[in-house]
């Protein structure tokens, strides 16, 4: 080596090249990496923080006369004086816990079955499993409400009629009926969540166990099971705290059994006479502090647990056999199937072909007049449906693409401090239940400019509420994808982008189609966002749902969430196509 | 090519671990090193420095009189500056690029025109007995073939050094022993300067013109296979590299030009040591002596100077080639290799001698 660039170490680098005072101390930290961190940082502050810190501060501030503001408690200490929010916080837990503890039991299950096991009739039941999750709870509750509401109810007709009974035996308006609804419709997330990581698990790690001497079973619970633990947690977690938020369901299931949840009483706060802004925000921020506190045990259990299953190496997929217990297997997931698809979807069909309906299908009344108004002359659906359709193509791409930009800056790079930092921030989110969004939303914009392009602003907290969700799925493509990968390209001679571009975007294909599907089919379905923020005219389709299930017959009802369930499925063959998904299972 | 000095590194992980602790080496042009040590010692993170995958927290590494990284400086190029090339334990084959694509990727980072990436492909290929296979999905070969097509893609640009992190550990052995053997010859007929990491000292030995032996992120001896071997520095280098006997001993007299004696107590004897004592040791101090098994030979025969110690054998294992014995001595227990086609029994009374260039004294 040189004398002059030896003596330059050894004097401390006192004098150094110029390539090597090019990236000085600061130049080190304002990489491009860093700036990126740095970027993701500045985005995701305006997107979730400036909101969430507006509403926060609406729940500590009260209006005595106008332009004036004064510090409080008043808020929290009025609302929680009341036994109806108490009761109504109670609820909330105990529809949260069902629900995800429900959803978890069958979601992996159904999910191993179909990764790992050799149950027959695999690739139709896979599809057929995973409709509930287009269809939404709130979709769900409608058609449940047709299904087995007590008097009305097709379910109760039935029984009543085959075998004589003096009362009917379901009654959907009750704790039990909102949480087998919701745990029904969770549980395609739970399977969602879980299914990528079974599939791309290598499987020697199962065979070896097996080699071992453990069973099938046994397997699957100490080995297979464990290794996707990361991504069930996760999911149980995220159901738990996305049901306590939940607003659809109850609103239209509660009522008349007297069942208010949180999310129910602060929409009344916003909706009705006298509006209680300081008073929802006060409760909403109750909600988000459950919500915080689910999040920070999911990450205390979670992040310690990583596991990469998939080496660079080529692997083969191979199923566990399970002989005749298959059958249980079939029997489990039909049942499955028959809850959350079968009813359901044929209650709405029965419902929408009738023009009016009075618990029963009566051919006499066979009419496709529901159809014909929702698609063509009922100007409000129409719109609706159109808005629905912007939000989820241009809404869903413009998140997909920053959701694939966040996962590679948080899992990649070297910056581990700013990495936690954006990770953290673009977790957030998930804290915020949907109605609090589109109510921080409201109130942080409603006196700018922005107000003025309501489709904008559902955008934009579109994208803020559900980054979390396209993150999560991009990430664990990721994360199972060896750094290896990535760093031997940059050994190569390709830049940190470049890298990004030719080698990991490649690989992501998948799980940036699986996203980009996911967030659109939430889009599509929204309510609890919008429900508070859209306006008449930027109304989505399930905000339009929601006001003629209050407004019209069940028939037109039926039919334009047939419409909205139509349009769902038609995106999801679309983007299989093209995305190439089937090895996916999504 | 290139010379590469590493000055001082230290890595930590965390506030608590410290994975390298203060390492210095240099790599020669052309020449090949070893770090070898147990999983944990520091040695894929050396590496890792060395490639810009991870930053240093202290010390300078500098390649061809480049400055790689320098605490002090606050540099630390970025991988892709680097141009290095990189082995990788798990091949690290891009699963969505045909063999030829992956191999090319270097290449066409350099900004190469379409003809010379062709060019340069199909060379690589056939340095590594690729040739013909270019299309195929990388994915789909086997464990050896995506071995060569990483090395293949690792060579393809002419990096400055070549990296590998224990690239044939998921090989059987078989395929193991020959890849050992034809990777050295290739980077000698490159005469490619290269670093190369792994835990299996056999490797370590076939490969390398130097050894640099690490654990707990310390290196703890420098020197090519023969004086590593012959001349471990202290019990753990004895120990990790081959089989050996340490005996416990305290220092005595120096013999003029012959060696030191070390009294033995386990043995009842006093052997005399020729190797590893270029330094001062007081008289009556405690210190450890090396002796490989298959230095110590049986019989009466041999110079005058060698030690001598009587003994009985406690049990044989015929491995073919030679003989792996114990041999009772005082209350100790020797390790011995004798050839196969000697005859030994248990219990047989035996007497062995042991050239004072085969004791060694360890620095522990």
């Amino acid at each position: 080596m040189s004398s002059a660039s030896k003596s330059e170490l050894e004097a401390g680098g006192g004098g150094a090249k110029p390539a090597v005072a090019a990236s000085s101390l600061a130049g080190r930290f304002f990489n491009s990496e860093n700036s990126l961190k740095i970027g993701s940082l500045g985005l995701l502050t305006i997107l979730a923080i400036l909101p969430v810190s507006v509403f926060i501060y609406s729940a500590f501030v009260t209006h005595p006369e106008a332009g004036k503001s004064i510090f409080t408690f008043t808020n929290f200490t009025k609302t929680f004086s009341t036994s109806e929010v108490l009761d109504a916080s109670v609820n909330t837990l105990i529809i949260a816990l069902g629900t995800s503890v429900f959803s978890c039991l069958v979601g992996v299950s159904l999910a191993w079955f179909h990764a790992r096991t050799d149950m027959p009739f695999r690739r139709t039941l896979e599809a057929l499993t995973l409709i509930p999750f287009f269809l939404s709870s709130f979709l769900g509750a409608v058609a449940w409400w047709a299904l087995a509401a007590p008097r009305t109810g097709i379910l109760n007709r039935w029984m009543i009629d085959l075998f004589g009974l003096s009362a009917p035996p379901f009654n959907i308006y009750s704790m039990t009926g909102i949480v087998m609804v919701m745990a029904l419709f969770y549980t395609p997330y739970m399977y969602l969540f879980t299914i990528g990581s079974l599939n791309r698990m290598d499987p020697a790690l199962e065979e070896s166990a097996r080699v071992c001497g453990t069973g099938v079973l046994r397997t699957a619970l100490r080995v297979t099971i464990p290794l996707s633990t990361p991504a069930m947690l996760s999911g149980a977690v995220i159901i738990f705290v996305v049901s306590m938020g939940v607003f659809g369901v109850p609103s239209l299931l509660g009522p008349i059994a007297r069942i208010s949840t949180l999310s129910t009483i602060i929409y009344t706060k916003m909706e009705e006479y006298p509006l209680d802004i300081g008073g929802a925000a006060a409760l909403g921020s109750v909600l988000m502090v459950f919500t915080a506190l689910g999040l920070y045990i999911q990450r205390k259990i979670i992040a310690p647990r990583s596991y990469v299953t998939v080496t660079g190496k080529g692997y083969r997929p191979s199923r566990v056999s399970l002989g005749p217990w298959k059958y249980v297997a079939l029997a489990i997931n039909c049942s499955y199937v028959l809850l959350a698809v079968i009813l359901p979807l044929g209650a709405l069909l029965l419902a929408s072909f009738n023009r009016a309906w009075l618990g029963g299908f009566r051919w006499s009344q066979l009419s496709i007049y529901n159809w014909a108004y929702v698609l063509f002359e009922y100007e409000y659906a129409v719109r609706a449906t159109k808005n629905s359709l912007i939000l989820g193509l241009v809404g869903g791409f413009i998140t997909v693409v920053l959701c694939t930009f966040l996962a590679m800056v948080i899992l990649r790079g070297r910056n581990k401090k700013l990495s936690g930092a954006v990770d953290y921030l673009s977790t957030l989110p998930i804290g915020v239940p949907g109605l609090i969004m589109g109510m921080a939303f409201l109130i942080t914009w409603i006196k700018t400019p922005l107000y003025a392009l309501p489709m904008l602003l559902l955008m934009m907290a579109y994208m803020t509420r559900y980054l979390p969700y396209g993150l999560r799925t991009i990430s664990s493509v990721l994360q199972s994808l060896s750094s290896e990968l990535e760093e031997s390209a940059r050994i190569c001679g390709s830049s940190f982008v470049s890298t990004i571009r030719k080698i990991t975007v490649p690989l992501l294909r998948p799980g940036i189609f699986a996203a980009y599907l996911m967030l659109f089919i939430m889009f599509i379905r929204e309510l609890p966002v919008s429900v508070l923020l859209a306006t008449e005219d930027s109304a989505p389709m399930a905000v339009a749902l929601y006001i003629l299930q209050e407004n019209e017959a069940l028939g037109v009802v039926a039919a334009f969430a047939l419409v909205q369930t139509a349009l769902l499925l038609l995106g999801t063959i679309v983007f299989r196509k093209l995305g190439s998904l089937e090895e996916l299972s999504v | 090519m290139a010379e590469v000095v590493v000055k001082d590194l230290v890595k930590r992980f965390g506030t608590e671990t410290l994975a390298v602790d203060n390492v210095s080496f240099t790599v020669g042009e052309g020449e090949f090193v070893t770090l070898l040590g147990p999983s944990g010692c520091g040695k894929t993170t050396t590496l890792r420095c060395i490639a810009g995958l991870e930053t240093p927290d202290e010390g300078d590494i500098l390649i061809a009189d480049e400055i790689f990284t320098s605490s002090r400086n606050g540099v630390c190029l970025p991988p892709e500056k680097r141009r290095l090339g990189m082995v990788f334990q798990s091949y690290a084959i891009w699963p969505h690029m045909s063999v030829s694509e992956n191999v090319a990727y270097g290449i066409q980072a350099q900004g190469a025109s379409r003809a010379e990436v062709n060019e340069k492909v199909a060379n690589a290929l056939e340095l590594v007995g690729l040739s013909g296979l270019g299309e195929r999905n990388a994915t789909k070969l086997s464990g050896g073939q995506q071995q060569r097509v990483s090395l293949a893609r690792a060579l393809a640009y002419n990096p400055r050094v070549l990296l590998f992190d224990e690239p044939l550990s998921n090989l059987d052995a078989k395929l193991r022993e020959r890849m050992r053997v034809e990777l050295a010859n290739l980077i000698k007929e490159l005469k490619l300067t290269a670093i190369y990491v792994t835990h299996d000292q056999a490797e370590a030995m076939v490969m390398s013109d130097r050894i640099i032996v690490m654990k707990d992120g310390r290196i703890q001896q420098e020197g090519d296979p023969h004086a590593t071997y012959n001349e471990p520095s202290n019990s753990f280098v004895a120990d990790f590299i081959g089989v050996t006997n340490i005996l416990e001993g305290k220092a005595g007299e120096r013999e003029n030009g012959k060696g030191l004696w070390v009294e033995v107590p386990s043995l009842q004897s006093k052997i005399l040591c020729a190797k590893g004592i270029d330094r001062d040791i007081a008289v009556g101090s405690d210190l450890l002596v090396t002796v490989r098994p298959e230095y110590i030979e049986l019989g009466e025969e041999g110079s005058n100077d060698n030690n001598v110690l009587r003994g009985q054998v406690s049990d044989a294992v015929y491995l073919g080639q030679s003989w792996d014995c114990l041999i009772q001595s005082g209350s100790f227990e020797l390790r011995v290799h004798v050839r196969g086609d000697a005859d030994i029994r248990a219990g047989q009374p035996v007497t062995m001698n042991i050239s004072p260039s085969r004791c060694v004294v360890l620095s522990d």
